[in-house]
């Protein structure tokens, strides 16, 4: 019995020195400097979380931003948060599909890392996709929705062997035939393509320059396709 | 066979010299002392033999690939008799858990960096040197063999031992660096791990030590652990020294002054700053252990360490108010950080551990450790001040002080740790252990997103390596000029082995004769700029120019004049082709007439006879 006090001080005492290593150990874990924003490569862009939703981006370049607008229901994280994710996307690389960003049971997306995201809502509200003046949108026959000079058009066309073709220029809002649609931006190699659940879902706004999809299709997914010749592997 | 032979040639860098100094090296001195350290010495005298054999006799000797396999055959069996291999047994379990340590660390850092992918952007020009070694000229001086090497920072010792390791299976290049550099971080890690036990005969300080060696890695200027460079290969063989003198020291044996002077000899024949800052450390220890009454009293002396500390601080508050710009141009400009710059880069690497271990660890070695710790913690805070100060490229000399940081650091865990219970201290370093890990998993990725392609973290995309091959299939390429943006031209001159002006460093009238010919709106003016670019060190007059334009280029191009003309600014990065590209580059080859004759999604090459 007479040993009970030397034992529980022993006792305590290791635990003030696992309590000291914890705290080193945190202390290590919160000074780590986040310098960049957190993201997960698609091809030659990147996706990240901003406060409307996600964005698709060009790295290095500041001009460029597809922006996923998911509604309102997602919690933004912080980038710490976001970091550690990207890290355990980056940990399963050859795991695939990795799931990213697992929010609560409404919004989840998740992605091959390298192509492919898909994003997945059960809130029943559109997701929006933003594209930009110099952004070459067309479907899968073809159709092109947006108008460029003649120099951008003739390496468009060569390098999608005469594939495109003017869609009707006075239309303001449009309905796409099928379930996909594909966007070059001239300043960023390859191609993005958005294909949704269901036909006849996607509808273009030339005024909002918004592709915006069916509040009844709960899931889009977003593909890069490395060179703007590898769309004719996905026609 | 693909990666067998990178594997035994990436093995031949170090195993080859070692067996020269095993049969070059007196018996008596090899068993003087621990079989590490003799192998390290012995490394040291192999690679200036080899070196030496090199000058002396010409590099003609590489061609003759039979009598090099013989020779090491030879070597082999003599070094077996002379070396026993023995008296390495007892370090097996060591090398096994230092071996594992490696292995994850550089899985870790190859996760989306897969072969050939190569990350550390200076082995093109070391590459380069070694190719024209091996093609059968050799010379002391750098610039003398390529006119990418402006400054004479070091001899071409190491790239003569990249050559012999590489003349006798001939592997792929880009493979044998992929591997090369797991070996290298390798011995840094065993480097940590021998400095740790000979300084304080622990071998749990030892493997403390490795573990932060390992796990922190230095991602700006330094890149002591992962990228295998003169200077990092220079700081292994000098940890291995002052080890040794340290080793030594404890168990009263004779320190040999030949073994020291071969290790100098070598370490300044590697690179003549880092070397000569080595040379100066070790005789720093060598003159304080000799004199150990003098040492005891600075050491002993109560303000000493108050008083670095006060110089540290001072420094830090003056570099503060300076603004290096002032004083520092051109290229070393931009490798001039202030102080709070420094302590950012600090942050990335370590997190906040060296702020809170390293601090424990002088106070350890200080209050409880013997005469060594105390001499090892004086001289690392001693290097911090040159370190933390606003000079261009001091950064660099991190790669001498950062395994004395390591090994205070180690010192300092384990000494608070000295009596706890042996579970608790094992929960203890694995508490530090991981933390470190996820310091060195988010230190490395953020680094490696500058270079990233399509998923891959590479400098050269395999769209560049393509185009490499290519070049290097042409029949001319002896006679003929590469011209590209500085990054195009020195990654495809080192791969391809056609000749460029100057690489990724070329001279200013380059620079403007290939902004004329990118931005010429006449074929007299393209001509007359191909004309402008020529190479200032080798004679031949080229026959052929071959222009490749890739993404680089053309972002190259969008750089301001001023930029353009910068040697320390660069398109580090590949870049793919876009639409816009593509329509530039049509409009620029139909302007002057001229057909690509090989194209791909990131790079076009052009023949042009002169």
């Amino acid at each position: 019995m007479k040993h009970i006090p030397h034992y529980f001080t022993l006792f305590l005492k290791n635990v003030a020195y696992l309590t000291m290593s914890l705290v080193v150990a945190i202390t290590i874990l919160v000074g780590i400097p986040i310098q960049t924003q957190p993201y997960v490569s698609l091809g030659h862009y990147r996706l990240t979380q901003t406060a409307n939703g996600y964005s698709i981006y060009q790295p290095g370049g500041s001009y460029r931003y597809y922006t996923i607008h998911v509604p309102n229901t997602v919690p933004v994280k912080t980038n710490k948060m976001l970091l550690f994710d990207s890290l355990q996307a980056r940990l399963l690389h050859t795991l695939s599909p990795v799931t990213l960003l697992a929010n609560n049971d409404i919004v989840s997306l998740s992605a091959t890392v390298t192509d492919t995201i898909a994003a997945i809502h059960t809130t029943g509200k559109e997701i929006d996709i933003t594209y930009t003046r110099d952004d070459l949108v067309f479907d899968g026959v073809g159709t092109l929705y947006t108008e460029h000079d003649e120099s951008t058009m003739k390496t468009a066309q060569y390098m999608l062997k005469n594939f495109l073709k003017q869609g009707d220029p006075s239309m303001r809002d449009m309905p796409v035939p099928g379930n996909v649609i594909y966007i070059i931006n001239p300043k960023i190699p390859g191609i993005l393509s958005i294909a949704t659940q269901s036909p006849t879902a996607i509808t273009i706004h030339k005024d909002t320059k918004t592709i915006s999809t069916a509040h009844t299709d709960k899931a889009i997914q977003i593909k890069s396709l490395v060179q703007i010749d590898d769309i004719s592997k996905n026609l | 066979m693909n990666l067998i032979l990178p594997t035994i040639s990436a093995i031949l860098f170090y195993l080859l010299p070692t067996l020269v100094g095993v049969v070059c090296l007196p018996k008596k001195l090899i068993t003087q002392t621990s079989p590490l350290f003799a192998l390290c010495f012995s490394f040291c005298l192999g690679v200036m033999i080899l070196y030496a054999s090199l000058l002396a006799f010409g590099v003609t000797l590489l061609t003759a690939q039979p009598i090099l396999i013989g020779m090491t055959i030879f070597l082999c069996i003599v070094s077996f008799y002379r070396f026993r291999v023995k008296n390495i047994l007892q370090y097996i379990p060591y090398i096994v858990a230092l071996g594992i340590l490696t292995a994850i660390t550089y899985a870790l850092w190859r996760i989306n960096s897969p072969l050939p992918s190569p990350l550390n952007w200076d082995i093109h020009e070391h590459q380069l040197l070694a190719t024209i070694i091996q093609n059968g000229t050799l010379s002391i001086r750098t610039s003398a063999l390529s006119d990418t090497f402006l400054f004479n920072g070091y001899t071409t010792q190491f790239h003569s031992l990249l050559a012999i390791a590489q003349s006798i299976l001939k592997p792929d290049s880009a493979t044998f660096w992929w591997i090369i550099e797991s070996i290298h971080l390798f011995t840094t890690i065993c480097a940590s791990w021998v400095l740790g036990w000979a300084a304080t005969g622990n071998k749990t300080v030892g493997m403390l030590s490795a573990i932060l060696g390992a796990l922190i890695f230095e991602s700006a200027v330094a890149f002591s652990s992962l990228f295998l460079i003169p200077q990092t290969l220079t700081a292994v063989m000098g940890t291995l020294t002052i080890a040794y003198i340290l080793y030594q020291q404890r168990n009263q044996a004779t320190i040999q002054p030949m073994l020291i002077a071969i290790s100098c000899t070598s370490m300044i024949l590697m690179h003549f700053i880092i070397g000569g800052a080595w040379i100066g450390l070790i005789t720093m220890f060598f003159i304080a252990l000799k004199l150990p009454s003098l040492t005891h009293r600075i050491i002993s002396s109560a303000v000493i360490v108050p008083i670095i500390a006060l110089v540290v601080c001072v420094v830090g508050y003056i570099t503060t108010l300076v603004n290096p710009a002032t004083f520092v141009f051109g290229q070393a400009k931009m490798f001039t950080y202030t102080f709070l710059q420094h302590m950012t880069f600090f942050q990335s690497f370590y997190s906040y551990s060296l702020l809170l271990l390293y601090p424990i660890g002088i106070f350890e070695a200080y209050k409880h450790g013997t005469m060594t710790m105390k001499l090892i913690s004086i001289i690392s805070l001693l290097l911090f001040v040159i370190i933390l100060s606003p000079l261009p490229y001091v950064l660099k000399f991190y790669v001498v002080n950062r395994y004395l940081v390591h090994l205070i650091m180690a010192y300092g865990i384990w000494y608070s740790l000295k009596y706890a219970h042996i579970v608790t201290r094992i929960l203890s370093y694995s508490f530090i252990s991981i933390a470190l890990l996820c310091v060195f998993c988010l230190n490395i990725f953020q680094w490696k997103e500058q270079t990233e392609i399509d998923g891959v973290a590479t400098h050269v995309s395999s769209d560049e390596q393509s185009a490499s091959r290519f070049l290097a299939r042409q029949p001319d390429r002896v006679n003929s000029l590469l011209i590209s943006d500085p990054a195009t031209q020195y990654i495809l001159e080192n791969m391809s082995g056609i000749n460029s002006q100057g690489g990724a460093y070329m001279n200013a009238t380059s620079r403007n004769g290939l902004n004329t010919l990118l931005n010429a709106t006449n074929q007299n003016d393209f001509a007359k700029a191909i004309f402008t670019i020529r190479d200032t060190v080798t004679s031949v007059k080229p026959t052929t120019s071959y222009i490749v334009i890739s993404g680089r280029t053309v972002e190259w191009n969008t750089l301001s004049v001023q930029d353009k003309l910068n040697l320390g600014i660069n398109i580090w990065n590949p870049v793919a082709f876009s639409l816009r590209t593509i329509t530039t580059i049509t409009t620029w080859e139909e302007m002057h007439t001229i057909r690509p004759i090989f194209t791909n999604t990131s790079v076009r090459i052009y023949k042009y006879s002169i």
